[in-house]
């Protein structure tokens, strides 16, 4: 399947802008604050002088006021890593066209992946199921966006898949601080995936999940005698849908209150990413509220 | 409880379709890939148990459902005494008392009334307007048939000592049950109801509508359910678990009922005499009888009637009046005893009929002769005996030798004794009978003439066995031997053995004791074969012991044969003969076999008629002529035993009966003398429904047929039916279910 960027999303993105909204680490300055601080235009704070300091950066008014030798700090503006993690496991593939989940997420990467090089960003593409199955580095060129997109197009399921001990993995891989984009259904135990999310946060990354779930695995609609065939095992379970959709729906009502919980608390960027749902309502949507909250 | 449609009850095998239809939508389901099974299966998990205890809740729900739906199409019902109203098509068997006793007269019909059974009871009274037993039982039967609901069946049993399928033909057909019933006829039997019973079963079991009602229309006597409870309990209790049991009774509480049981003759009568009878004449009824007026006549002549005229009878009372008629001419007549004034017509006439012979031959064949001295020969105590007192000469007994006598000499004669007489030749030893006399003696027998054997040495075990018994089927047993008794132990006679036979009187008399004192050293011992019908053959007195002294045979319309297991004239064998009881024990001998002829030609009614015919006139065919005049046709005389008989089976009406040849005119002399059988009217008692209930051991319903017609009001049938209830039940059934499906979110 191709995947085409809808310009109208783009525009609308463009137009909000994804800026990090922690301290990212970059190579470049751009438009996101940088942890080295500096003496660039942008003052944080003085500091006591200690012997080998550039003494033109002691602060003289500072000294005349207090008698005492303090450098003035400016903060540094730099660009920012953006990790686009896609999960390509199996039970990614649930859903018919614009719904089916797998393709609604290499949609959602790749208008990310554009929005972050569009403004001169770098961005990182993993694809994961039971493993990393693609891994891209990092790269600000636009020419990076068509080589996402064609590898984004390749990508096809083929195993389980296995979510918080990757996100470990990458953690440990990128020590730059940045941002980091999960477009899964997340259909993992809630605590490894809690797991994996706070081992990203503790490596200073700015976390964002993009829950992306079909409808019917929202509201499980059917009616009459069916056979639900498990997507990433052998599992065949023959049931009246309609008598087991309360238990059903209560079983995924806890699961979800848990892991937003989580996401809470490791101040993670939860985003339900319903595939029913225009692409453009759920990233515009993100992106405003993001704008407004700072 | 019974099942008004029980064909339906097939459709209980429908519960199958929701187990299969269970199956069919399990097995009918779509798939669908699933990615999120980690919730399915936490929701199954916590729903699974709940969920299979709701399909079997549901599955059970409408399996019960189709059943329920079955068995109240299959229309169940059950039988109720206490209520009324009307069920669906019966099978109903009408059993109809026509013995004796229920023509007991039981009151009169209803002035008025309009109901069927009051009705009915009106055209079936008597001109007078007297109602019996029998009138009401079919008037009953008559409500029975009009209270029947459309398209029921009726079968008509009647039931005496034998039972009769009176019809209809065509089951359906009550118009011809009631013409039935209206000419169903009363009979002069016994009361039985174990072969009625038996074929009611028979007929239950044929009807194929599942109401069956059995109704016994009846007086109830006790005799009818006594004779043999315990077979008719088991009978009875089979029935009421396929029908409704119905006791109509017929009957009423007191009967007045005296029976004349019998004409006896005080002397043998003699042609120009006034004959001299004893009329025996038994209350049976349960109340006192005063001025009873008994008549007795010969030949059906009123002119000489004599008449008596008994002042009171008591319950259980029976007199013995002595009644004379005239005899005017030999031969055989009919003597006729009447009474009147009681409810009860069949008994109270008795028809006996008399032969009245002027002279009676009896030829003496003397096997050992003695010209010169009487006195020694074989015959000479017996001649004696027979004639005790010669210058009378009542009796013409002619004594001939076996070498002398022939055939011709058996013509006029009654009765023949062979003392001591050889059948035939023994080596040089002369003085044996014709072999055509012995083939004689046989037709005599069968004539209905009697023959008396005495032992004897001349008399050859061997000789007498083939020619009398294998040849002439003669001889009562078969003789074995010769037997000697012990010098010391000789055989003595046993006279208390001689109770119920013709000589009771010696067991009685005490004047007789000496008998028991006579001696007997060589005797006949004989072969008391089981096989020889009882009825036929039988010892009339033995010896202490058990030894025969004297055995008879006597079979239905011949003679009889007796023979005497010791000698009446050589001392070696026994000293009987100079015993003082001889006389009167030959007398008696020759009156039992004299005397007591005209007795057997009676018989009681249900016996079969039997008359032996010459075989030149068993050509052609022969007829019933019946009391009433009317003729029977009998068809051709049959071979029985060696010689021609018409038999005249199944008649249940006492009367005078002749069997003449078809075309013949009927003689003067009636062949048959067909007598009530009077065990019936013995007790006349019957059961009440509280009686009836505790003999049975369970409890039926009993409906009474009074005159009052109101009483019976028909049948007291009721089936009340569960079906309104049932339907009810599914309806609650299909509305649990519906709610129960929706509550658990499912159709199939």
């Amino acid at each position: 399947m191709t995947l085409t960027l809808n310009p109208e999303v783009l525009s609308r993105a463009e137009s909000l802008g994804l800026k990090a909204r922690g301290i990212v680490e970059g190579l470049r300055i751009g438009e996101h604050k940088s942890p080295f601080k500096g003496f660039s235009v942008e003052f944080v704070q003085h500091r006591e002088y200690v012997p080998g300091d550039d003494i033109r950066h002691i602060d003289w008014k500072s000294y005349g006021r207090s008698e005492r030798y303090t450098i003035k700090q400016y903060e540094q503006e730099t660009n920012f890593i953006g990790h686009v993690v896609v999960d390509a496991s199996r039970s990614m593939l649930y859903g018919e066209g614009q719904t089916n989940k797998l393709e609604y997420a290499k949609l959602l990467a790749a208008t990310l992946s554009y929005l972050i090089i569009h403004q001169r960003d770098t961005v990182a593409l993993n694809v994961f199921d039971a493993g990393w199955r693609v891994r891209l580095p990092a790269s600000s060129q636009p020419g990076h966006v068509q080589t996402i997109l064609r590898t984004l197009e390749e990508v096809e399921p083929r195993d389980k898949g296995s979510i918080g001990p990757l996100l470990s993995d990458l953690a440990q891989q990128s020590r730059r601080r940045g941002l980091v984009f999960l477009l899964s259904d997340c259909f993992d135990d809630v605590a490894s995936l809690l797991n994996g999310l706070s081992h990203l946060r503790f490596q200073g990354h700015e976390v964002t999940v993009f829950h992306v779930l079909h409808p019917d695995e929202i509201a499980f609609p059917f009616e009459g005698m069916t056979r639900f065939i498990a997507l990433e095992d052998i599992v065949k379970v023959l049931t009246r849908p309609r008598q087991i959709r309360g238990a059903y729906l209560r079983a995924l009502e806890t699961y979800l209150r848990e892991f937003t919980a989580g996401c809470q608390a490791n101040r993670v960027d939860y985003v339900l990413a319903d595939t029913s749902r225009d692409l453009k309502e759920t990233l515009v949507g993100w992106l405003a509220r993001r704008l407004q909250m700072g | 409880m019974t099942f008004l449609a029980p064909y339906m009850l097939w459709g209980t095998l429908a519960a199958g379709i929701p187990i299969a239809l269970h199956f069919f939508y399990r097995s009918r389901h779509r798939d669908v890939p699933w990615g999120a099974m980690k919730f399915l299966l936490t929701a199954i998990e916590q729903t699974s148990r709940r969920l299979r205890f709701q399909e079997l809740v549901l599955l059970l729900l409408r399996v019960f459902l189709v059943v329920l739906l079955a068995v109240a199409l299959a229309r169940p019902s059950i039988s109720s005494s206490t209520r009324s109203g009307r069920g669906d098509a019966v099978d109903a068997v009408l059993i109809l008392d026509t013995s004796l006793s229920m023509g007991t007269r039981v009151g009169v019909a209803p002035g008025t009334g309009d109901e069927v059974y009051a009705a009915s009871l009106r055209q079936l009274a008597g001109e007078d307007g007297a109602v019996r037993a029998f009138d009401r039982a079919r008037a009953a039967a008559l409500a029975i048939l009009a209270a029947l609901p459309p398209q029921s069946t009726v079968q008509i049993i009647t039931a005496s000592d034998r039972a009769t399928l009176l019809g209809p033909r065509s089951p359906s057909h009550l118009d011809e049950a009631r013409t039935l019933l209206e000419q169903a006829e009363l009979t002069d039997l016994g009361s039985d109801f174990l072969p009625a019973l038996r074929l009611a079963v028979e007929t239950i079991e044929a009807g194929s509508s599942p109401n069956k009602e059995l109704y016994l229309l009846s007086d109830m006597q006790r005799t009818g359910f006594e004779t043999r409870l315990s077979s008719l309990i088991e009978q009875f209790d089979g029935l009421r678990r396929q029908c409704s049991l119905y006791f109509v009774h017929c009957g009423a509480d007191k009967v007045s009922n005296v029976t004349l049981s019998g004409i006896l003759p005080q002397s043998a009568p003699r042609t120009g005499e006034r004959g001299d009878f004893v009329v025996l004449v038994r209350n049976t009824g349960q109340t006192s009888i005063r001025n009873l007026t008994l008549t007795l006549e010969i030949d059906g002549n009123s002119a000489t009637r004599d008449t008596q005229a008994i002042v009171e009878i008591r319950p259980g009372e029976t007199r013995a009046v002595g009644l004379s008629v005239p005899i005017d001419k030999p031969g055989l007549h009919v003597l006729t005893a009447r009474v009147r004034t009681d409810d009860l017509e069949a008994d109270n006439r008795f028809d006996q009929l008399l032969n009245v012979t002027d002279r009676v031959g009896i030829l003496l064949v003397d096997g050992t002769p003695d010209p010169r001295d009487p006195r020694r020969s074989g015959s000479f105590f017996l001649r004696h005996a027979l004639d005790p007192a010669p210058a009378e000469a009542t009796l013409p007994v002619t004594v001939v030798s076996p070498e002398r006598v022939t055939p011709a000499d058996l013509g006029g004669k009654e009765l023949c004794l062979l003392v001591n007489v050889r059948l035939e030749a023994s080596g040089k030893e002369g003085g044996h009978v014709s072999p055509e006399f012995v083939r004689a003696l046989g037709t005599f027998v069968r004539e209905g003439r009697s023959l008396v054997l005495f032992a004897g040495d001349r008399v050859v075990p061997e000789v007498y066995n083939r020619l009398l018994d294998d040849q002439q089927q003669l001889l009562p047993f078969r003789i074995a031997k010769i037997e000697n008794a012990p010098s010391e132990a000789p055989f003595l006679i046993d006279r208390k053995s001689a109770v119920g036979s013709p000589y009771q009187r010696f067991a009685d008399e005490r004047g007789y004791a000496g008998m028991d004192r006579i001696e007997v050293r060589r005797l006949l011992a004989l072969e008391l074969d089981d096989t020889v019908g009882a009825s036929e053959s039988k010892v009339l007195l033995r010896y202490v012991g058990g030894k025969p002294v004297v055995v008879s045979r006597k079979r239905p319309g011949q003679g009889e044969v007796m023979l005497f297991t010791t000698s009446v004239s050589d001392p070696l064998w026994s000293d009987w003969f100079i015993s003082p009881a001889f006389v009167p024990f030959v007398q008696e001998t020759l009156g039992y076999l004299l005397e007591d002829r005209p007795r057997t030609l009676n018989r009681v009614v249900g016996e079969p008629l039997t008359l032996p015919v010459a075989a030149d006139a068993a050509e052609g065919a022969y007829d019933l002529v019946q009391p009433d005049g009317t003729r029977r046709r009998l068809g051709y005389p049959q071979s029985e035993g060696g010689r021609m008989v018409v038999t005249a089976d199944g008649l249940s009406r006492a009367g005078l009966y002749r069997i003449v040849a078809v075309g013949a005119e009927p003689a003067d002399e009636p062949t048959f003398a067909v007598v009530p059988d009077l065990r019936e009217t013995e007790n006349l008692e019957r059961f009440t429904p509280e009686q009836l209930n505790q003999q049975l051991g369970f409890d039926v319903v009993h409906l009474l047929a009074a005159d009052d017609g109101s009483v019976f009001s028909g049948t007291a049938r009721f089936r009340h039916e569960w079906t309104p209830w049932l339907l009810g039940l599914l309806v609650v059934v299909v509305v649990v279910e519906m709610v129960f499906a929706w509550h658990c979110g499912r159709s199939w």
